[in-house]
């Protein structure tokens, strides 16, 4: 590789890892205090990014408000999720592994959904969204780039993303640690049924958990979208498993953990390409993850691993 | 809470039920058994509307249409054949991967048929196209296939994924259905047997002269060569890209890949551009190119971008504006200019659809207006008397003045674009 | 009919090999592993294949052998390290194989051209042609699905077969009634390994033409969605399932672009309101449920068997241990021990039965330990055995030497190390230091399933049966480790199979009736009553046929009826050779069978006598009552 590409390489990790971390995030957040392995989370991604694009192209809203209002859009949605797929499942106290399916069939309702959505104006170039790419209108986001010497140069909206994701991270790590949310969820993740003896309203905390985690995975879904100025109705896929990577080898339930994983695994990946490979820079994650599992199953962090009861 | 739960058994035993029915009526369409004037209802054939306008196309057969003309149904064919209809199947992607390039073809092959059926079908007889939608999936293409030879269409379109085409076509080759590709790119389609066809030129075919073009117009020396390693089209160009480089003494700085649904291609591209090379050639389809594209851009290269047919959309200019300006492409079709009937059917679909048309639509309609062709000239409507009628094609379609080579390719020229003002413009 | 076939034949194929693939992963999932690595599998025997029959020229069957072959080589060295992983975390893992191995295959480049059309071996995402016509016939494919449906049949209530659903059903307790669990995991692994291989083999020629995509992510999800549509509690399930699934697509063609979110609605109503899949409700239609799942009421309602088994709410169904923690993250959780955290919480001085003011026999000698090991060879003895969980020591240095055909109580406040010490005896934790020896034998470090053949059985303090299993069953399973009928056997139904398993049933009913519990043999074991549970327990135990029992509490929650049949049943058991190890916090109970009785406090042992010396020893009497 070119020696000189080095920071600018560096940066693109970073830039890459914050949004795996965002979108590890709410992964983890829903896993440690549900127990479920959402593979939602990545529709929700799409579909945030989704609603967002219809606010600044169709409202013509800034991208800063839309991003605000589509991140709740996020979080309802995720409230949705939470009742339809997993609240009867709750109330029968089905396996895990239903959970898991029915994730499944709600991310494909999802991205069956998204395409047949209305276009707009601008782009109006099919009736529905459809399998198509779709494009924020010219202007709507910060172009130009900053250049730091001759060696790194970023655009101002990458910039923005990493902030955006460290803020978050931060905020969330203060709200489990220091509200009194925080410390409901913790008790629930702790065990449900102690939780309820001791008046927690359990289902009020899934409830807010669907939430913060879907709004988390749509900011992500969104930064992406815009930074690279680009929107498919399948951008999660390329995520997912990526994200999954990042919590395991973060750890499971760890928010730390998730956040530092998805650094890892965005800055493996780049490095990988500017090395040279990258045919194999995809498997470079999944290589870190299984290597993971068999060392340290636990992960960097994981100071627990599931519930126990 | 019991109470509720047997509601939901008895829920999900309903919507059983149902898709049982409905399964019960399909098998009963598709054994066709019972002839019916029209198609069934929810099946996704489209019969002709003689009020749309076609007259405007300039169709040049200049075929003789003698001895086809009287045509018999014979006892083999199916419930709609016997009708004052020509039944023909059309196998595309409209759902999944590849759902992008399904609606485009199937928007064309809809317009096609219709100007046809409104200039008199074939013979006196209306053209109906059934429509099936393969998923982007080999397997359901091949089931796909199987349902249009039971119900014995006389020709075939598609599929529009080489990879299905590969796994489905042998069944139409066994049954003697001739298929007209029209959008397989891969190298070994038409080796399945005589009655593959196809009218899209192949990766081999575009690619070299492409490479020539450039080289001679750009003077170019070392390139960057970028392409999707998990996507038949983009690997089998990027092998094709490879050789014509060579061929043409061109090196290579290096080689980056990326998968489909990647839109972050910031570390490709930095470790292009440390690389400094004198222009990009990518295999890429539309969507990661234009990604590959706007990141090259952003990060300031200025450098000619050579592409294939996956970029010959107006797309390319609508979605990146200034960006694409210095974007080469080799393609089988001049979406920009072209003979009449190109510049006709590109003012004819966007009025039509309100966008313009990419290439798979142009290959699509050009398609069905091969295949009508042939059915005028053929002896029968057997499928070989129809395969027969294909070796002997001469048309003037959108794509050019249209023949098939011996091995039953397409016989045209491919054309080098590049963006320029916001326009394609054909390079010389 | 023929019409039909010859109309959809393809369909049928397909669904006959999405079928073998729904078999492939449902017999991991009947032993509690989720494994998304089938697909993979399937590539590997797929590409395998092919390179025997397109670059050697073999024909097809001896090729997908070798493809078969090839998938089950990789199982077995991928399953040796990633099946210590349970639930979602082998899942994960399997998921990463798959992808990894999805993109070896897109950049592996070993320079090999296959003749037909000159195509490089295994070129990558452009995928292999092979030549037309389709060489696999639909009868390869049939074939195969009926052999497979033969095997599953057979396997039911084999001892293969019991021994799995054991393992589903309660991993431990599967393990210390001898069966061993890491060998059956890694066998069943590499069987859907290679039953998915063959499927891949078959798949690839029967479309003649394979790319890498075909075995995806998404392919692993999908065989999951077959055998879980379809319903894990029986083999018919998973085909079920997959002809569903399969099909679906093509019913729904109309639907056009409505058809995913139909896809998708149909797979959620699936899972929400019919939780043990379609074949339930097949089952309730015509009324043949009780054949193929033994837990008829709540199966029917959907409850899940947690709900059903008062004494294991919290703990796992067969589906639910899927998501149990990677094995060792809590050392206590899969030991039925006591919380650790729990163990300095105050001393149970009110326990039921313990009545201070009964007067015991106090003429006895007072001897020491040394000196009774000088009057006989213990049958097992342990030396300065020693287990620590992090900073806490549970077991310090405990010596205690257990006679021949004697009964040995060991008691002590809560959380005093009592059934950490069981469960170092039964091989469940291994010991931090220390020695533990039967006859003279050292039998620290073996699995459980060893110590169980040696002779030691055990029974857990929160009984650990197999809930969904037959009152007969539980017991049978005890039998694993006496027995040795293979699958293969059973098969071809052999007569020396079905004596042994005529025997080992005739051996099972004996117990029970022994137990009382003979009317109840075919009830699921959730279905009998506590105490029943417990009796089953001990029997499930006994039908190990032990030298040594290793009984946790025993008369916990019986009433004194219960309790007194208990204690005739001890001495009983005595009188036939049985030794027995007793944790009890009844001391009558304890006082009345004991020959000697050790104490444990803190992980130490404070005294080790005669009941009558016990019942006066001041350490012991501080024990229990605190010094405060």
């Amino acid at each position: 590789m070119n020696w000189q590409t080095l920071p600018q390489q560096l940066a693109n990790g970073i830039f890459q890892g914050s949004i795996y971390a965002l979108f590890a995030l709410g992964y983890t957040l829903i896993f440690g205090v549900l127990d479920i392995l959402n593979l939602a989370h990545a529709a929700i991604f799409m579909m945030t990014a989704v609603a967002a694009w219809y606010l600044i192209a169709g409202l013509g809203l800034n991208f800063v408000v839309a991003l605000i209002i589509a991140s709740i859009v996020g979080g309802l949605l995720g409230v949705l999720l939470d009742r339809v797929a997993f609240w009867r499942l709750r109330q029968q106290h089905a396996p895990h592994l239903s959970a898991l399916i029915s994730s499944i069939a709600m991310a494909t309702i999802f991205e069956g959904m998204v395409v047949l959505l209305p276009t707009l104006g601008a782009d109006a170039d099919s009736r529905i969204i459809g399998a198509d790419l779709h494009h924020f209108p010219a202007g709507s986001i910060p172009s130009g780039n900053l250049n730091f010497g001759t060696m790194l140069s970023l655009p101002p909206i990458k910039l923005l993303v990493l902030v955006v994701a460290l803020l978050l991270m931060f905020g969330l790590q203060y709200m489990l640690r220091r509200t009194r949310l925080g410390r409901e969820m913790r008790a629930v993740a702790e065990s449900p049924k102690a939780s309820a003896l001791l008046g927690i309203n359990i289902e009020a905390v899934f409830a807010k958990t669907f939430f913060i985690a879907s709004a988390l995975g749509g900011v992500a879904g969104v930064l992406y979208a815009l930074t690279y100025n680009t929107l498919t109705s399948d951008m999660g896929n390329a995520v997912e498993l990526k994200g999954l990577a990042a919590i395991i080898l973060g750890g499971m339930g760890s928010i730390v953990g998730s956040v530092v994983g998805g650094f890892i695994i965005g800055l493996a990946e780049v490095l990988s390409i500017a090395l040279g490979g990258s045919n194999w820079s995809d498997a470079v994650a999944f290589i870190v993850l299984f290597l993971m599992l068999l060392v340290r199953p636990n992960g960097l962090f994981g100071a627990r691993a599931t519930r126990t009861g | 809470m019991s109470s509720n739960k047997k509601f939901g058994s008895r829920l999900a035993l309903v919507a059983l039920v149902a898709l049982a029915l409905s399964a019960c009526d399909l098998g009963g369409t598709a054994s066709s058994t019972a002839p019916t004037a029209t198609p069934a209802a929810g099946s996704n054939a489209v019969t002709a509307s003689p009020t749309t306008a076609g007259s405007s196309m300039v169709m040049t057969n200049t075929a003789s249409m003698g001895g086809g003309t009287a045509m018999t149904n014979t006892a083999s064919m199916g419930g709609d054949n016997m009708a004052n209809t020509v039944m023909l199947g059309a196998a595309l992607s409209q759902s999944k991967t590849a759902k992008v390039y399904g609606d485009s073809q199937s928007k064309a092959i809809k317009m096609a048929m219709d100007e046809i059926n409104a200039a008199g079908g074939i013979n006196g007889k209306q053209i109906t196209i059934d429509i099936q939608d393969d998923a982007s999936n080999p397997k359901q293409a091949a089931t796909v296939y199987q349902k249009f030879i039971n119900d014995k269409v006389i020709a075939i379109i598609g599929p529009t994924l080489s990879n299905s085409a590969a796994t489905a076509d042998p069944l139409a080759q066994q049954a003697q259905i001739p298929v007209l590709a029209v959008s397989n790119t891969a190298g070994g389609i038409v080796d399945i047997g005589d009655y593959i066809y196809r009218d899209s030129l192949s990766e081999a075919q575009v690619i070299p002269n492409t490479i020539k073009v450039a080289k001679a117009k750009l003077n170019i020396s070392k390139v960057a060569l970028i392409y999707g390693n998990d996507d038949a089209f983009t690997k089998a160009g990027y092998s094709v890209f490879k050789q014509a480089l060579a061929a043409n003494g061109i090196t290579i700085t290096t080689e980056q890949t990326f998968q489909k649904g990647n839109i972050n291609f910031s570390a490709q591209i930095t470790a292009i551009k440390g690389s400094n090379p004198d222009a990009i050639v990518a295999s890429a389809l539309l969507p990661e190119g234009e990604g590959m594209i706007k990141e090259a851009r952003n990060q300031g290269m200025t450098v000619p971008i050579i592409g294939g047919n996956g970029f010959n959309s107006a797309k390319l200019m609508s979605d990146l504006g200034q960006q694409a300006e210095g974007v080469y492409v080799g393609a089988a079709w001049n979406s920009a200019g072209g003979n009449q009937a190109s510049q006709d059917f590109v003012k004819n679909f966007t009025a039509k659809y309100g966008n313009a048309p990419d290439q798979f639509a142009a290959q699509a309609y050009s398609g069905v207006y091969i295949l009508a062709d042939a059915l005028k000239r053929a002896k029968s409507m057997s499928g070989a008397d129809v395969r027969d009628a294909l070796k002997t094609t001469k048309i003037t379609v959108p794509l050019g003045d249209f023949t098939f080579l011996p091995t039953r390719d397409a016989n045209h020229t491919p054309v080098v674009q590049m963006v320029q003002g916001g326009k394609f413009v054909v390079v010389q | 009919m023929i019409d039909f076939y010859a109309a959809n034949s393809l369909l049928i194929n397909l669904i006959a090999i999405n079928a073998i693939l729904a078999l492939s992963i449902y017999i991991t999932l009947s032993a509690a592993m989720l494994s998304l690595a089938n697909a993979a599998f399937m590539g590997i025997g797929a590409y395998t294949a092919i390179l025997f029959t397109q670059y050697f020229g073999w024909p097809l069957i001896p090729a997908a052998l070798v493809g078969a072959g090839m998938a089950a080589l990789v199982g077995a060295l991928l399953g040796a390290p990633v099946l210590r992983l349970r639930g979602i975390f082998l899942a994960i893992a399997t998921i990463g194989f798959g992808e990894i191995l999805r993109i070896f295959i897109l950049n592996f480049q070993p320079g090999v051209t296959l003749p037909f059309e000159q195509q490089d071996y295994p070129n990558g995402a452009e995928g292999l042609r092979l030549p037309p016509p389709a060489s696999t016939s639909g009868w390869l494919t049939y074939g195969t699905l009926l052999l497979l449906i033969y095997f599953f049949w057979r396997l039911r209530g084999s001892r293969m077969g019991l021994a799995l659903a054991a393992i589903r059903e309660d991993e431990a307790a599967a393990e210390s009634s001898g069966v061993d669990v890491t060998r059956y995991k890694l066998l069943v692994f590499i069987i859907g390994a290679a039953i998915a291989g063959w499927a891949g083999a078959l798949d690839a020629h029967l479309y003649n033409f394979i790319s890498p995509a075909d075995f995806g992510f998404s392919q692993a999800v999908n065989i999951l969605v077959y055998a879980v549509v379809g319903g894990t509690l029986g083999f018919p399930g998973p085909i079920l399932g997959a002809a569903l699934i399969t099909a679906l697509p093509e019913l729904l063609r109309p639907l056009h672009d409505y058809r995913d979110i139909f896809t998708g609605v149909v797979l959620l109503l699936t899972i929400l309101f019919l939780p043990s899949g379609l074949f339930s409700l097949l089952g309730n239609a015509l009324g043949i449920r009780r054949r193929w799942q033994p837990a008829p009421q709540q199966a029917a309602e959907g409850v899940p068997h947690v709900l059903a088994d008062p004494t294991r709410a919290n703990n796992d169904s067969p589906l639910q241990r899927l998501a149990l923690p990677v094995r060792n993250a809590h050392p206590s959780a899969d030991t039925g021990d006591t919380d650790i955290g729990a163990q300095f919480i105050a001393p149970a001085v009110d326990q039921p039965g313990w009545d201070k003011s009964r007067p015991y026999d106090d003429n006895q000698q007072v001897k020491t330990q040394n000196s009774k090991l000088k009057t006989a060879a213990p049958l097992l003895h342990t030396e300065a055995a020693t287990r620590r969980f992090g900073g806490v020591i549970a077991v310090d240095d405990v010596d205690i030497a257990i006679l021949p055909g004697s009964i040995y109580g060991l008691i002590g406040p809560n959380g005093a190390g009592k059934t950490t010490l069981l469960n170092l005896l039964s091989g469940v934790l291994p010991l931090t230091s220390g020695r533990i020896y039967l006859r003279g034998e050292r039998i620290d470090g073996l699995a459980p399933h060893n110590i169980v053949r040696r002779g030691i059985a055990r029974t857990y303090q929160n009984i650990r049966l197999f809930p969904s299993l037959s009152v007969l069953e539980n017991v049978m399973v005890g039998m694993h480790s006496r027995t040795r009928a293979s699958l293969l056997a059973r098969l071809v139904f052999s007569p020396t199979a079905r004596r042994e398993e005529q025997t080992s049933r005739n051996r099972a009913f004996e117990l029970l009736t022994r137990f009382g519990l003979a009317a109840s043999a075919s009830l699921p074991a959730t279905a009998l009553a506590y105490g029943d549970q417990r009796r089953l327990e001990m029997a499930r135990a006994l039908a190990t046929d032990p030298t040594l029992l290793l009984l946790d509490e025993p008369a916990a929650g019986l009433n004194q009826a219960e309790s007194d049949r208990l204690r005739d049943l001890l001495r009983e058991l005595t009188a036939t050779g049985l030794t027995v190890l007793l944790i009890e916090h009844d001391m009558a109970l304890v006082m009345s069978v004991c020959d000697r009785i050790a104490v444990l406090n803190f992980g130490r042992t404070i005294a080790e006598d005669t009941p009558s010396a016990i019942s006066k020893d001041a350490a012991v009497i501080e024990a229990y009552l605190g010094s405060d």
